[in-house]
């Protein structure tokens, strides 16, 4: 009897491997699928006096063709490799954006300034300046939507952060669930292939989402950990994530284990999760807070230069941009921690717009000191002791913090943005083309008596002006005008005929003949407003040659004022890095320089991209090698075990021929 | 080495996929002609791209201002030879009326030609552009800049500011000059103007300017002063009836000067008379007066005698309720500059003088002199204006010049880093092309292997 029993051995053997070979086929294409593999060994033998006759076969095991360490490689791949395409998805979005020739700043600029030469060589046609304010509300116009186009960015950006968070948060409950399942298996002393299989795949699923470390446990479950060890998965426990805003109330959000309330966004790496937070925090935040001060910057010089001239009617010039340093703006800058205990409210207003960074500050109390820091190198650049004072003056950074109101205490913290929402402020306020202030304050003139053959420049404006030094240059009651009258005694012109209550330093200027003659006068007044004049004298002046310097009244054809408006787009207003103060750097310059700095990071992004793309490839391949099915061998399988199952039915069938012949003795 | 099944479908796919994106980025590239698609494809090049675009931009502004520029200084050229024309004619119709064999009413005659000139003068420094501006008010475009007052002289009302234009980077142009450079600043020869208080007792001449220094140092002493300043000169006629027709001048008549501050009078003793014996053609009696120790200028006063040869006025013995003792005071104003209109004006009114007094224009050559130098005085200064626009507009050629190598060099720089080449583009697309086709042909040949086909 025993013949049919070593037949039916081989019949049960090879219909396992009839079943597990086509368990590979129908999986052929199941992802994360490894195929796998009877393991089949004889049975026991009986003895007998010739020696031990065999029993047949047996399946002691199903195995699963898996590489650990492929598979680890292959998840590893795919982190980096997810990490490095949402990121390069975002760069790529914003390097198309701040390039192309219908969104980019540049050819805006150009416009805007082309506008405003094309009118200072015609400062009194209303035409001219109606395309001047055109093009300003154009300019105005771009700079919103660049912060717009930025900020839904980022905000999708944002909304990729919740929708990893939750997906994390599920795939990390699945891992929990197969972690039980397999352990229950494992306790039985059977490795569930499939179930392994599936955990692996979620686990690079949840790799894609965010970097991981696995820990395999001696009972089969694989602990699961994010950033520098905080824990996701353990065994069966899941410890869920979730989104908060962050300090700087709604660009970015935290991502937090409400459990503990430990944030861990600055861990976090890799992934698409990572990959993301990285965009946002060295691409699109930066990048606002670039397009934040251009907007600043262009807003403010333009601003000050049209309060240096006089528009049509003979008024000084009203601001066209909107006012940097409006209430709503100075508060939007500041942003407190939604955890601060004391109730200190502050905000910042700019004051030099040449040594603004595009940097974010940190003020933060500790103990009874707060201390104010640059965060794109971490200075400390102020401490001192609480109370905060009135103001702050970072003057080297160009603006200053004011205390609104309230107190702070110990922990409390206030993420400073100065430029960051400044492209989003910037408008067009001046509504009247007449109103553009192209012409210059002051002019002066040779008296006709002057004998000697001397030649004045018009006088210059140097000092900034604002509504307190232009009424010295008021049409009536203003320090205008006087004269500057040679002596030939002392060599020297002196101010002469200035109007009572004003004082002009120096009186007196030595004069040169034969070189160019830079006179600055100050002007002042009981109040202790004050100008700086600037004028040149060349030539040869006779004893009591007079310069008559007046208010440029009814000067509607100068365009002096116009061109300083032109040159503000040639000129170094912006400074080129924290390190040093100084504004070396011109509009267009620096936002070359911005789009210098996307297209380098997208472009060393997709490099790493294509490279991480290949180190999956290959990843792929050799999990595939081990792993993944090949139906032509499948195939091959097939015939083999069925020709073995065939033959194991004819032993069965030869020993029933045995018995029958047996029984017909 | 083992393949699984997956693997020779996936594997197929992705390098079909890679082709197929590059083939696509070359028909990009070939379909807008640019080598680089967006900052990231060579963020260098887009940088320096950036720049290129934005320096042709400069430049074709530049060359429009130069143009602008242009157009605004050969107007104002053609308005500068017309003036020049004009002041020529002047200069000889004066150079004509001075003819002492002309009559007053040859010189009437005249005199209609210099008030046409004239007109045509305040014309043209009253010129408007296309847009309504005044071309030489300074910056006070919408405002006439030469005003004629009622007495028929001219006002400048515009000021001495110049409009410039950008023509390279820092560098500007002035595209027009003022009325006050063109025709105002023109120095009055005779650093003086004169009157007399009654035309009919006593004129006086031009003046004729002897010696700066003193001049300059008299002036000098009143420089504080506001203008006019001025120096009045009193003629008093001490002659009673019994004097004889002729006077013994300085005896029958005293002279003294106030200085501009009102202090003195002081008086003066070295005056002549040239012809003691005669009167002039013109019935006039002729006195020198000689200041040029007091302040540089000498003086001459002319008296006129009537129909009996008697000197007119208080001593004159046939003068009907004569006072003795009157006197005519002669203003002599500081007077440094002398605008162009002004002196066609006075050459126009000087020509004009009424035609029927028999005495006029006693001192015609005097102020014809004046004139004469005022006139080549201002086609000196036009000249000057002429040549500095001349230069100007050879600097606007050069600079343009320069801009248009700039931006072809700019062109062809730019032309260089972002324009593909196509010889190599195309080849490299039928290239990809051809790899894609035998990718597509051989992944369906390999797929298509299965020993299931066989079981």
């Amino acid at each position: 009897m025993s013949l049919i029993n070593v037949g039916l051995t081989g019949l049960r053997s090879t219909q396992t491997s009839l079943a597990t070979t086509s368990h590979n086929i129908s999986n052929a294409n199941t992802e994360g699928f490894s195929r796998q593999r009877t393991e089949q060994i004889t049975q026991l033998p009986s003895f007998s006096g010739a020696g031990f006759v065999g029993n047949g076969s047996r399946i002691v095991a199903i195995e699963r063709f898996a590489n650990e360490f492929l598979n680890e490689e292959l998840r590893l791949a795919g982190e980096a490799l997810s990490a490095s395409e949402s990121f390069l998805n975002q760069a790529q979005q914003l390097d198309s954006l701040l390039a192309s020739s219908n969104t980019s700043l540049t050819g805006s600029l150009e416009r805007f300034f082309a506008s405003l030469s094309t009118a200072a060589e015609d400062p009194q046609s209303a035409a001219t300046r109606q395309l001047v304010l055109s093009e300003a509300s154009g300019l105005a116009d771009r700079f919103n939507i660049l912060h717009q186009e930025i900020f839904d960015q980022n905000q999708f950006v944002n909304s990729q952060v919740v929708a990893s968070v939750q997906q994390i948060n599920q795939l990390a409950e699945n891992i929990a669930s197969i972690n039980a399942a397999v352990a229950a298996s494992f306790s039985n002393g059977r490795e569930p292939n499939d179930l392994l299989d599936s955990r692996d795949v979620a686990i690079r699923e949840l790799s894609q989402l965010v970097g991981i470390t696995g820990v395999e446990q001696n009972d089969g479950t694989i602990n699961i950990f994010i950033g520098t060890g905080q824990p996701l998965v353990v065994g069966e426990e899941v410890t869920q994530l979730s989104t908060a805003l962050s300090l700087d109330s709604g660009f970015t959000l935290d991502i937090i284990q409400p459990e503990s309330g430990t944030i861990v966004t600055s861990v976090i790496s890799g992934g698409q999760l990572g990959g993301v937070l990285g965009v946002q925090q060295d691409v699109l935040l930066p990048a606002l807070n670039e397009i934040g001060r251009l907007a600043v910057v262009t807003a403010n010089s333009i601003n000050l230069q049209q309060a240096q001239g006089l528009d049509l009617e003979g008024n000084f010039g009203l601001n066209i941009f909107s006012d940097i340093n409006t209430n709503s703006a100075m508060e939007d800058r500041v942003s407190a921690s939604l955890e601060n205990v004391g109730t200190a409210q502050l905000q910042v207003a700019i004051d030099d717009t040449s040594l603004l960074t595009a940097s974010d500050y940190l003020v933060r109390v500790v103990g009874t000191t707060y201390e104010i820091s640059r965060l794109d190198d971490n200075t400390v650049l102020t401490t001192g002791v609480l109370p905060i004072p009135a103001t702050i003056d970072l003057a080297s950074e160009g603006f200053d913090i004011q205390l609104v109101g309230g107190t702070a205490v110990d922990g409390d913290r206030f993420l400073i943005s100065p430029t960051r929402r400044g492209a989003q402020g910037i408008e067009l306020v001046l509504n009247e083309p007449s109103q553009l202030a192209f012409a210059d304050p002051v002019r002066s003139s040779n008296v006709s008596s002057n004998r000697g053959d001397i030649t004045v420049s018009t006088p210059n404006v140097v000092s900034a002006l604002d509504v307190n030094n232009q009424s010295l240059l008021a049409t009536t009651g203003g320090a205008l005008p006087f004269e500057l009258v040679y002596s030939e005694a002392t060599n020297q012109f002196q101010v002469a005929n200035l109007p009572a209550g004003f004082t002009a330093t120096p009186a007196n200027f030595a004069y040169t003949s034969g070189v160019e003659n830079t006179l600055t006068i100050n002007l002042s007044d009981a109040l202790g407003n004050n100008l700086d004049l600037e004028i040149q004298i060349s030539g040869r002046p006779e004893n009591s040659d007079t310069v008559l310097i007046e208010f440029n009244t009814d000067g509607v054809s100068d365009n002096r004022n116009a061109l300083e408006m032109v040159a503000v787009q040639t000129t170094d207003l912006i400074r080129s890095s924290s390190a040093v103060a100084n504004a070396n750097q011109s509009l267009v310059d620096t936002y070359g320089q911005l789009v210098e700095r996307v297209g380098v990071v997208t472009s060393q992004k997709t490099i790493e991209t294509e490279a991480n793309q290949s180190i999956f490839d290959q990843a792929f391949v050799n999990r595939e090698e081990i792993s993944g099915v090949n139906l032509d061998e499948e195939a091959a399988n097939l015939i083999r075990f069925e020709q073995a199952y065939n033959a194991s039915a004819q032993v069965i069938a030869i020993a029933r021929d045995l018995f029958d012949r047996i029984l017909q003795i | 080495m083992r393949i699984s099944t997956t693997q020779a479908f996936t594997g197929g796919v992705n390098s079909i996929q890679d082709i197929y994106a590059e083939l696509l980025r070359t028909q990009e590239q070939i379909s807008t002609g640019k080598e680089v698609l967006s900052p990231s494809d060579d963020p260098v090049a887009a940088t320096r791209i950036l720049n290129l675009q934005e320096d042709n931009a400069l430049l074709s502004r530049f060359r429009s201002n130069i143009t602008l520029a242009s157009n605004s200084l050969f107007e104002q050229e053609a308005l500068l030879n017309s003036t020049l024309i004009a002041v020529q004619r002047l200069e000889e119709l004066a150079i004509q009326a001075g003819d002492g064999a002309l009559s007053n009413v040859d010189r009437v005659a005249i005199g209609l030609e210099t008030q046409q000139i004239y007109e045509q003068l305040v014309d043209i420094a009253n010129s408007q552009n296309a847009r309504g501006e005044f071309l030489f008010a300074g910056s006070q475009a919408q405002q006439q800049p030469f005003l004629v007052q009622p007495d028929g002289s001219v006002n400048y009302a515009g000021d001495e500011n110049v409009r410039a234009v950008e023509i390279a980077g820092g560098s500007f142009v002035s595209i027009r000059d003022s009325g006050h450079e063109i025709f105002q600043n023109i120095d009055n020869t005779q650093r003086v103007v004169t009157s007399s208080s009654n035309e009919a007792i006593a004129r006086i001449g031009a003046g004729a300017l002897v010696d700066d220094d003193a001049f300059d140092n008299y002036f000098d002493l009143y420089a504080a002063l506001p203008a006019p300043q001025t120096t009045t000169l009193t003629l008093t006629d001490n002659r009673d009836a019994t004097d004889l027709n002729f006077p013994n001048v300085p005896l029958n008549y005293s002279l003294e000067y106030s200085p501009p501050d009102g202090s003195g009078p002081i008086a003066i003793t070295n005056f002549n008379l040239v012809n003691e014996n005669s009167v002039d053609s013109d019935g006039f009696l002729e006195i020198q007066v000689d200041l040029s120790a007091e302040f540089g200028q000498t003086f001459s006063l002319y008296l006129p005698t009537d129909e009996n040869g008697f000197v007119v006025g208080a001593g004159d013995p046939d003068g009907a309720g004569a006072t003795v003792g009157e006197q005519t005071q002669f203003f002599i104003e500081r007077q440094e500059t002398q605008g162009l209109l002004n002196t066609a004006f006075e050459l126009t009114q000087l020509l004009n003088a009424p035609a029927d007094e028999s005495s006029a224009n006693q001192n015609l050559s005097d102020r014809l002199g004046r004139i004469l130098s005022n006139l080549d005085s201002a086609g000196r200064n036009i000249d000057n204006v002429s040549a500095s626009i001349g230069a100007r507009l050879n600097l606007l050629e050069s600079t343009d010049t320069l801009h248009e190598d700039s931006e072809l060099f700019n062109a062809e720089a730019l032309s260089t880093i972002e324009d593909l080449d196509f010889v190599r583009a195309l080849s490299d697309l039928s290239l990809q092309q051809t790899v894609l086709e035998a990718a597509q042909a051989s992944y369906v040949q390999v797929t298509r292997l299965s020993l299931f086909d066989r079981l």
